[in-house]
């Protein structure tokens, strides 16, 4: 018999036990379609990650000093030397970790591979006050300049590629606040006060180079109405130099900031960290993406796993559904080998009506996902794009679909063999006499 | 030419077991036709499966053409029924859900042949009944029914055409039309012609006989008949 023979035939009996076909393959695309939303919503998650990770910089790492007592439990006693331990985060990780002196934190910029490298100016602004205008506003956060470039972050102005002592960045949320458009702000100057070490107001002037857009999604660290101001790092030198010269802390950095020639250097950088004392702990941007795709990666799989079951029981439903159809076409087998086809034809005729079922249910449960997909993608386009998703929800590849269909036609080829070698064991005259 | 060498039928096992053949032989030339007889339960279409390959027998031999059938391996076995084979069942074994072309050319398809239509168009003329090719089977009248297994036995053009209890449900009119088609087939094309009957007169027409009883040949007669 023909292939084209084989799989006519095969169709033409999935046709004639229309209903139960239809039931079969519908548990068959349940699964199929959690498997593949399953797969799209991961993709787009990881997709997301990737591009706002991406416009970060990745070639920073962060060094800390772990304390000493490793073990220690509770509140830690307190300490009344400077260079005491303190809990604090670094790159949003709890660690307790000790001070570290500038002395120690130059030694890093010896290391080969090193471009530069900068403690945690821990500064604090009072307000921020526009040239001519008598407003003032709260600086909730002062941010070091970044090395990556972040011009396509930007609503007006230019990022500074060589950051001056003189310039400052914008968040979006002071031109909002100060109803001005934020073409018009560029080149303007802005007075940052802050306190000096004795508690007196002192102030620094700076011209506007640019405003950067409302940080979306993983970037956005609280609502739009967050003050942030970006200055160069010379200028946090400066400023924590007025604010602590003095204080008990002063030159004792809780972390320092290494950027490197090149992300290539990251390992060879991290053992010559390591190589000068074992207790610094070294955390990069890649660590964290990594622990994130991670994090995603077991959701996927714990996801995947239900679909997974789903399909398992739907494999019963294949093997009953297959065993049913032999039973009821226990004369047409026989007649089909009286008439000359061999037992591996018959095999083959059942396998394939398996194999078909199976491909019927992963095609509904695609096409129905990839008009969920779609639903989702278009319906909550802007509120996706807002809660940092990018503008997909839902990124269904067509790796995912060909992964899908064809571990549906395995299972359903594998749910088939029993009831297939069943039809091919028959024999022909007995299954003809029966009635 | 049909050799038949001592072949016995046992069913079952042990106390419970049954002999549906005992020792049964007999030589017919090719192209010849012959007409088993016998009472029901003597035997004949257990003789008949095991001449068209569809059931072994127990013991003896069986060879076709000279070369001995049931030491085959199962692809010539499988070849056999299928090419040199035609068998029409006691009952008709169709498959009712589908039109008689499909019927039909079930033979055909297991073979591989691609264009099937012409040959079934052409068997369903031999038996007068092309006005049918696209009825479902169980819209059709036992005659008709008959006669498409008929039409199903000969598509493939075999050179031996079993025919069991072809006519057992039909009235005289229609039983006498299948068997004038038959015996066209064997004088047209030799086929050699094998048919079980009850039907004395229609036993008259065949030029060999053989009468079974218990699973024994107690009569026979026949030129291209030997036992
Ligand atoms: N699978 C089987 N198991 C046990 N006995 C069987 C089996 N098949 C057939 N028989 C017995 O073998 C004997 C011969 O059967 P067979 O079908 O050859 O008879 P027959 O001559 O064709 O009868 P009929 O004219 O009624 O068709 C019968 O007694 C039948 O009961
Ligand atoms: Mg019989």
């Amino acid at each position: 018999m023909r292939n084209i023979d084989l799989l006519r035939r095969g169709l033409r009996n999935l046709r004639r036990n229309k209903s139960r076909t239809i039931l079969t393959v519908l548990a068959l695309s349940i699964g199929a379609f959690t498997l593949v939303l399953t797969f799209g919503l991961s993709n787009a998650l990881k997709a997301s990650v990737n591009d706002q990770l991406s416009l970060a910089t990745n070639n920073e790492l962060s060094v800390g000093l772990n304390a000493e007592n490793k073990n220690q439990t509770g509140v830690p006693e307190y300490n009344t030397n400077a260079a005491a331990a303190q809990s604090t985060q670094i790159h949003g990780e709890r660690a307790t970790i000790q001070f570290m002196t500038k002395e120690q934190i130059d030694a890093f910029a010896k290391i080969s591979g090193v471009k530069q490298v900068w403690p945690s100016y821990n500064i604090s602004a009072e307000y921020l006050q526009l040239d001519g205008n008598d407003k003032k506003y709260i600086i909730d956060y002062v941010s070091e300049q970044s090395y990556s470039d972040q011009t396509s972050k930007m609503l007006a102005g230019a990022y500074p590629l060589n950051w001056s002592t003189n310039d400052i960045v914008l968040y979006q949320s002071y031109a909002d606040t100060l109803g001005i458009a934020p073409s018009d702000l560029i080149g303007k100057t802005v007075i940052i006060g802050f306190l000096d070490v004795k508690g007196k107001i002192a102030e620094q002037k700076f011209t506007i180079s640019g405003i950067l857009k409302k940080p979306t999604g993983f970037e956005s660290a609280g609502p739009a109405t967050t003050g942030v101001v970006m200055i160069s790092i010379d200028s946090m030198a400066k400023i924590y130099d007025l604010q602590f010269n003095g204080a008990r802390d002063f030159n004792q950095f809780s972390y320092a900031t290494v950027l490197l020639d090149s992300p290539d250097n990251e390992t060879s950088v991290r053992d010559a960290i390591a190589a000068l004392n074992k207790n610094y702990s070294v955390s990069s941007l890649s660590d964290i993406v990594s622990r994130i795709k991670t994090v995603l990666n077991t959701v996927t799989y714990a996801l995947a796993g239900f679909s997974g079951i789903v399909l398992l029981a739907a494999a019963f439903g294949i093997i009953n559904t297959q065993l049913m159809s032999v039973f009821e076409r226990t004369k047409e087998i026989g007649l089909l080998k009286a008439l000359g086809m061999p037992n591996k034809k018959i095999r083959n005729l059942f396998s394939v009506e398996a194999v078909l079922i199976g491909l019927f249910g992963a095609s509904v449960g695609i096409i129905f996902a990839f008009g969920v997909e779609i639903f989702v993608n278009t319906v909550f386009r802007q509120r996706l794009i807002n809660i940092g998703f990018g503008s997909h929800a839902i990124l269904i590849s067509p790796t995912n679909v060909l992964l899908v269909a064809a571990g549906l036609g395995l299972l359903s080829f594998i749910a088939g063999v029993f009831p297939a070698r069943k039809a091919q064991r028959l024999d022909p005259i007995q299954a003809l006499r029966e009635e | 030419m049909i050799k038949v060498d001592k072949i016995s039928k046992i069913y079952g096992q042990g106390p419970a077991s049954f002999k549906a053949l005992d020792k049964v032989s007999f030589k017919l030339e090719k192209g010849a036709n012959l007409a088993i007889l016998g009472k029901s339960g003597s035997g004949k279409s257990t003789l008949m499966h095991a001449l068209a390959g569809l059931d072994r027998p127990t013991s003896g031999s069986i060879a076709i053409n000279g070369k001995d059938l049931w030491s085959r391996q199962q692809k010539e076995i499988d070849a056999y029924r299928n090419q040199m084979a035609g068998f029409v069942f006691q009952d008709f074994y169709l498959q009712n859900e589908e039109t008689v072309l499909e019927n039909i050319m079930v033979p055909l398809e297991i073979r591989g042949v691609a264009d099937r239509k012409p040959k079934a168009y052409a068997a369903l003329e031999r038996l007068e009944i092309k006005d049918k090719a696209r009825n479902l089977t169980r819209h059709l009248s036992g005659g008709e029914k008959q006669r498409v297994c008929v039409a199903r036995a000969i598509i493939g053009q075999p050179e031996i055409l079993f025919a069991d209890e072809p006519t057992g449900n039909l009235d005289s009119k229609t039983s006498e039309k299948v068997e004038e088609i038959l015996f066209k087939l064997n004088k047209e094309l030799g086929t050699t012609l094998v048919v079980v009957t009850h039907n004395e007169d229609l036993a008259r027409r065949f030029a060999n006989s053989i009468i079974l009883k218990d699973g024994r040949i107690i009569a026979h007669e026949g030129k291209e008949l030997a036992a």
